[in-house]
């Protein structure tokens, strides 16, 4: 990784996760846009950071925790449904 | 939401439809909670929330963004609101500059390469979990429940700019954690392994 950051680069990723969470202003948008499709180290940071961001979002449940609850939930609204149906 | 006019679910058709995003709602509600027996609190009462206000769900509707909504209502409403000081939070600049140096330090150290590692997930978990809850929550709404930042905002009742900060300093937590879990496991940076 040579990547240096200049002074276009050091806003850019100041701006990524407005970038990648879509918050940034038209203007702004379309300014990181260009900057990202002239440099290929800031991609980099963004492609990093939307990779961070997915692996957050999709942490793996651990099946055997999924089935256990399962079964709590669905017992619990078995009940709820006979009392529903008192 | 409620539409009076549809009639309810029965049971099997509810556990049907709704069960299917059992995990999606386990890993929202450990986003929310600290604690793995808190979680599992609040996705059963999700669901029996939901069950009971079944007829207010519309037939091809996001089954998954509802349950999602039920379970944060439920969670922030049971929630003590103390935690909210905005004095915690810093100041935007420095945040920023912040994360220059946290993405640097990213690729410096490589995780960019060990990001898809199955040994990071509990580890991303945990520092999930560790991050004071003014910051987990907006993680928890923003990242995994996927509202933007005025939405977040508003169910937290705090600034959207505070949204915006809580988000990056969490983010470069949970970051400067992962980097320190790469380092300590002994992933070694892409131009160290060339060598």
């Amino acid at each position: 990784m040579s990547h240096e950051h200049g002074p276009d680069c050091a806003r850019v990723v100041r701006s990524l996760y407005d970038y990648l969470d879509e918050e940034l202003t038209p203007d702004a948008l379309a300014e990181v846009k260009a900057h990202l499709g002239a440099c290929k180290g800031c991609d980099e940071q963004v492609q990093l950071a939307r990779r961070f961001l997915d692996r957050l979002a999709t942490l793996p449940v651990d099946e055997r925790d999924v089935r256990s609850l399962a079964d709590r939930v669905k017992a619990a609204l078995r009940d709820e449904a006979a009392r529903e149906g008192c | 939401m409620a539409d009076s006019d549809h009639s309810p679910m029965s049971l099997e058709a509810f556990e049907a439809e709704m069960l299917t995003h059992l995990p999606d709602v386990i890993r929202f509600a450990r986003s929310l909670t600290k604690d793995a027996a808190d979680a599992d609190d609040v996705v059963q009462e999700t669901y029996l929330r939901a069950f009971r206000s079944r007829h207010t769900f519309i037939p091809g509707s996001d089954g998954r963004r509802w349950l999602f909504t039920i379970a944060r209502n439920f969670f922030l409403r049971s929630r003590e609101r103390a935690e909210r000081q905005v004095s915690l939070d810093g100041e935007p600049e420095l945040d920023a500059v912040a994360a220059v140096q946290a993405s640097l330090d990213a690729t410096t150290h490589g995780l960019d390469r060990r990001l898809e590692h199955p040994d990071l997930a509990p580890a991303i978990a945990q520092a999930l979990a560790d991050l004071p809850e003014m910051f987990r929550l907006v993680v928890a709404l923003v990242d995994i429940e996927g509202l933007d930042y005025a939405e977040a905002a508003e169910q937290l009742g705090i600034p959207v700019g505070t949204v915006r900060s809580r988000l990056f300093r969490a983010r470069r937590t949970l970051q400067d954690t992962l980097i320190e879990h790469a380092r300590d496991a002994g992933f070694r940076p892409a131009a160290q392994e060339a060598q």
